[in-house]
């Protein structure tokens, strides 16, 4: 088979006919359709996905942020509950001092210094 | 653009919906012979032609009178044609009628129907064809346009429709050499 036959072949396949008040109702059944997804509330699709995702960032932004800062803090709580024995007698031993307690890289520091 | 439509494609974007009615009036038999070869379906052909009027009407504030109106529509229709997911399930169980008639009219009906069944072969292969490559077939070959031209409606390159063309055309010789081997 070569292209022109192929070419006949297909241009042989008539299309369906419609009925003529078919095609003069199709104009207005366009415009009904339009009046209805005018009537329709706006659709906010296009906005869901973004909402979503501006949503999900922020949260990941959020947690990392209250870990970042609260990480420490943390780990002072974790030091001091693991000496806690240990703190109390150095309380107990210098009654009339100043505490203070420093949380670095090497760990967690107990300072006892004179009040003024 | 025709004078006709571009009077009416600037009335509807200035918002008169009885301009728009008339453009519709003007293509819609146009836009339904696409939608039919797109689909083999009179349900589904109407639908998209529905769909493509509902989509110009919205995005008409965007066309520009440099292009042609005709031009535009047919690429609103291409697009949601290639974007119907719906109607696969519909396409496909139509295929499946068309290949269990062929197979019972073969054995039993007269050569003139067969020739009838021929016809509905040529839309089923037609339908077998991948919605692109349909495409390409459906533009060049019933609405004559050349490469160049069905490669702007579709949006992709001259060699992309030719290479779509060809593929298409070997496909079909296939399929309708054995339906017309059968058929004799």
């Amino acid at each position: 088979m070569n292209d022109f036959d192929l070419e006949s072949k297909l241009k042989d396949v008539p299309l369906p006919e419609r009925p003529e008040d078919y095609w003069e109702n199709f104009p207005a059944q366009v415009r009904l359709n339009l009046h209805r997804a005018a009537m329709r509330p706006a659709p906010n699709s296009f906005w869901l996905p973004r909402l979503a995702w501006a949503g999900g960032f922020a949260l990941v932004l959020i947690l990392g942020i209250w870990c970042a800062q609260f990480k420490p803090l943390k780990i002072a709580a974790v030091a001091l509950s693991k000496n806690e024995k240990h703190f109390r007698n150095q309380f107990a031993q210098f009654e009339t001092k100043l505490h203070v307690f420093m949380q670095d890289e090497h760990g967690m520091h107990h300072l006892i210094a004179e009040k003024e | 653009m025709a004078d006709a439509d571009s009077e009416l494609v600037l009335q509807t974007q200035n918002g008169s919906p009885t301009a728009f009615e008339s453009l519709v009036r003007n293509h819609q038999c146009m836009i339904h012979s696409l939608t039919f070869r797109m689909t083999g379906s009179l349900a589904d052909a109407e639908d998209l032609a529905q769909e493509t009027f509902i989509r110009a009407y919205d995005q008409i504030g965007s066309f520009r009178s440099t292009a042609k109106f005709s031009t535009w529509l047919y690429r609103i229709a291409i697009n949601t044609c290639l974007n119907w997911k719906q109607s696969e399930a519909r396409r496909y169980h139509f295929q499946t009628e068309c290949a269990d008639e062929f197979c019972s009219r073969q054995n039993n009906e007269t050569n003139a129907a067969a020739k009838n069944g021929a016809c509905e072969q040529v839309q089923s292969a037609l339908l077998k064809l991948p919605a692109k490559q349909r495409a390409a077939i459906v533009l060049t070959i019933y609405d004559g346009l050349n490469h160049a031209e069905a490669a702007k409606i579709l949006g992709c390159s001259e060699t992309t429709v030719s290479w779509r063309v060809f593929a298409a055309r070997r496909k079909l010789k296939g399929w309708l050499t054995t339906i017309g081997g059968a058929h004799e």
